[in-house]
């Protein structure tokens, strides 16, 4: 039984509520049960660690009600998240909006760019491997995606910036001030992403050109090209939408050792600062802006999928 | 002119010849069926004519198609006359039709080029009317599947077609079709070689027909001679493996019931397919079900064997009714013998591995296989071989074994002779019949085969379209 468009969207929006009430409430657990004093490390991090006072950890315990029961703060704080307050930063004193939407146009160009140099890198490649399975050009595709695949981004950026930057001097180290900043940092994500990428791609092709339809097409006299755009195409690149939100959550893993690695200042590097600071509204807030984000890299792949592939809308498996 | 001329065809794989000395010859506007034992390498003969031979075969001799001349091992050569002198008729629609484009678009790609109203005429010719144009594969019925195949392969130039097992799975109303479109092809002109295993292609059609035995032509001739007086040993086992030849036997009086439907209705995808029913099947008894294709007849087995939630209506195990509770007592007990033997057992492993993983689902079934495997006629050599090595009749009967060491009171059979040569059919039916009768094993045989329900089963079910007469017992 297919579901309808309405149900679906309607589904998909009660499942991203359910995922924003669990990923709000993980983050206050986590903050909470990690050891240490909650309040110390929040004004440590306001007003520098050698200067804290016990005084002023008491101050600021008061001031942010973190005096009251866990169970009172955690009450009152999905409260005010469902009326849309997400509060001030503990440490900044700044709204957590203002702090959060800045850095994550940052964040988000350049996890659009390094998916789109991605898209750009691997799709051809995969396709094209794809053609002919066990051919020259897949195993070497293979090998290459294998050898990029088992490089850490922090290690291939390291190595980029001592090469282009230190020693060729082609590009800018660190820091966002132009658009040859990004260059770098944007390659050493599309080069995470590239390699499933291209082994989807890859499977795609395979089946699609290898599938009968594809022969008896051929037999039939049909001419290559049409082949290729009527028959294989959209068969070919099924896989490769329904691939995307995994994409989507390897963007998120990378930007945040990307921002580090390159001084970015995006939500990568505000999330790992908040962590330390135990920050609290700040990483509730990151939590839920990345659940919503992945929510809505699924729900348009699963809406694409359905414009692409009729069978998946008639409910999927037909014998 | 000749439109196919096989001259001295041989075909060696691993050192071991398949084929020897194959000589043919189709003209063009006559038609050649080719019989011969499953996996006795018949399908090799299509496979190198069409240029498809997997690289691991060595071929010898020569294939003429109509004013060319090439060598058998030439395959690419073979396959630039795609189109233009062959065209391979394929097996399943299902897999041959580009699956996410509509049926006038899927027409319309094979060149010539041909406007809309063009296509939309070639689609009602045979019988597609512009609604059914619209859909895509997955929303046409398989018979209309067929017929817009048949739509794209008459659209195509190709003086000789070749298939491969073209009635496989078809109930005899879509056979028929099938064949009579056959004949039309043949009457336009084209040159059909056909390789098959069912006698009623050469008995319908006529023509030419050849057996193959041993990798060799045993025997050619015009079909109605050689069927008639059959010279090979193959041919005269087929001919008397007809099941409208089987002796009549008594109906087995049959023990306790194993299942029984109540006002049983069926359904796939919230679709009614048939219902409500109401029969019960009997240890010892076989029951064979009738109906056209895609009319419901393997949900029914699936919904008796617990495999999909039945519409409406009630089931009933050894005389209970069927809840959780029971259907995980009894899970083992009620099993399924698939169409497709090759297929149910993982690839690439040793068939006697799969066989040894019994012992962990059921402790105690070790010890029962080795004389159940013998009774089967079932060689230890056979069990080293992996699925894809071993022919469709003995993956069957290792099927067999797995599923009687689990001591089943029902077995549902579910077409599980329509890729077996007669011969071997005729041996695979009565080996179910055989343990009916011995093991008191309760046997549904879904089958188009009403002669074989005729001759075997003790009672039959036909399932007809819902409306109609849902499902008498005769």
């Amino acid at each position: 039984m297919g579901l309808s468009l309405a149900r679906l969207l309607a589904a998909r929006l009660a499942q991203a509520g359910l995922v924003a009430l669990v990923v709000a409430t993980l983050c206050f657990a986590a903050l909470q049960a990690l050891p240490g004093d909650l309040a110390l490390r929040v004004a440590a991090a306001r007003f520098g660690e050698d200067r804290v006072s016990a005084a002023m950890v008491e101050a600021l315990r008061a001031e942010a009600g973190l005096d009251r029961p866990v169970l009172l703060q955690y009450g009152a704080w999905l409260a005010d998240l469902a009326r849309g307050r997400f509060g001030r930063s503990l440490v900044t004193g700044q709204p957590v909006l203002a702090e959060v939407a800045p850095r994550l146009g940052l964040t988000l160009r350049v996890g659009a760019l390094g998916l789109l140099a991605a898209l750009l890198l691997a799709l051809p490649a995969g396709l094209a491997a794809g053609r002919r399975p066990g051919g020259w050009l897949d195993r070497g595709v293979a090998a290459l995606a294998a050898l990029l695949a088992s490089a850490p981004s922090f290690a291939l950026g390291g190595v980029l910036v001592v090469l282009l930057s230190v020693r060729l001097r082609w590009l800018p180290v660190a820091g966002d001030a132009t658009p040859w900043h990004l260059v770098l940092p944007v390659v050493t994500l599309a080069a995470a992403l590239a390699p499933g990428l291209a082994r989807v791609a890859r499977h795609g092709m395979a089946e699609a050109h290898g599938a009968y339809a594809t022969q008896f097409a051929r037999m039939r006299g049909v001419a290559p090209w049409r082949i290729g755009l009527r028959v294989v195409a959209r068969p070919a690149l099924v896989p490769v939408v329904a691939y995307l939100p995994v994409l989507a959550m390897q963007v998120t893993e990378g930007f945040i050792a990307i921002e580090m690695l390159f001084n970015l200042d995006g939500i990568g590097q505000l999330l790992i600062r908040s962590l330390m600071a135990r920050d609290l509204p700040v990483v509730a807030a990151l939590g839920l802006a990345f659940a919503l984000l992945l929510g809505a890299a699924t729900l348009l792949a699963e809406l694409s999928l359905r414009a692409m592939d009729p069978r998946l809308r008639a409910g999927g498996a037909t014998a | 002119m000749k439109a196919l001329r096989i001259e001295g065809l041989g075909i060696r794989h691993d050192g071991r010849a398949m084929l020897r000395d194959v000589c043919l010859e189709v003209a063009e506007g006559e038609s050649l069926c080719l019989i011969g034992a499953s996996g006795g390498g018949k399908s090799l003969i299509a496979a190198a004519v069409a240029g498809l031979l997997p690289g691991c075969m060595e071929a010898t001799g020569w294939i003429g198609l109509g004013p060319h001349r090439l060598r058998a091992a030439d395959q690419r050569g073979l396959r630039a006359l795609w189109h233009s002198r062959t065209c391979l008729l394929p097996q399943e629609p299902a897999q041959a039709l580009a699956p996410l484009l509509p049926a006038l678009s899927q027409l319309r790609l094979t060149p010539p080029w041909l406007d809309r109203a063009g296509a939309l005429g070639w689609l009602a010719r045979l019988g597609l009317d512009s609604r059914a144009a619209a859909r895509l594969p997955f929303q046409l019925s398989g018979g209309m599947a067929q017929r817009l195949l048949a739509a794209l392969v008459l659209r195509g130039q190709a003086p000789l077609l070749l298939a491969d097992e073209p009635t496989k799975g078809l109930d005899p109303a879509r056979r028929a079709e099938l064949l009579a479109l056959f004949a039309t092809l043949r009457a336009e002109g084209r040159a059909l070689l056909l390789i098959t295993h069912d006698l009623a292609v050469p008995q319908a059609l006529g023509g030419q027909i050849a057996v193959l035995e041993e990798g060799r032509i045993a025997e050619c001739g015009p079909a109605e001679s050689v069927l008639a007086a059959p010279r090979s040993a193959f041919a005269r086992a087929c001919v008397a493996a007809d099941p409208r030849l089987w002796p009549a036997r008594a109906p087995a009086a049959g023990g306790e019931e194993v299942a029984r439907a109540e006002a049983l209705a069926i359904g796939r995808g919230g679709r009614a397919l048939a219902g409500p029913l109401d029969f019960s099947l009997h240890a010892g008894r076989m029951t064979a079900l009738l109906g056209p294709s895609g009319i419901g007849k393997t949900t029914l087995g699936d919904t008796l064997l617990a495999l999909a939630p039945p519409a409406a209506g009630r089931l009933c195990w050894l005389g209970r009714p069927l809840d959780t509770r029971l259907r995980q007592s009894l899970r083992t007990r009620f099993q399924k013998l698939h169409q497709d033997p090759t297929r149910v057992f993982p690839r690439q492993r040793p068939l006697g591995e799969s066989l040894a993983d019994l012992a962990r689902l059921r402790p105690g079934t070790a010890p029962a296989l080795p004389p159940l495997l013998e009774r089967l006629g079932i060689s230890p050599a056979l069990l080293r071989r992996p699925p894809e090595a071993v022919s469709g009749g003995e993956a069957q009967r290792v099927a067999l074994a797995r599923l009687l060491a689990l001591r089943p009171a029902l077995l549902v059979a579910d077409e599980p002779c329509s890729r077996l040569d007669p011969p071997t059919r005729r041996a695979a039916l009565h080996l179910l019949r055989g343990l009916a009768d011995a093991e008191g094993l309760g046997v549904l045989l879904i089958t188009h085969d009403a002669a074989a329900a005729r001759a075997l089963a003790d009672a039959t079910l036909c399932l007809g379209p819902p409306g109609g007469g849902m499902a008498r017992e005769g």
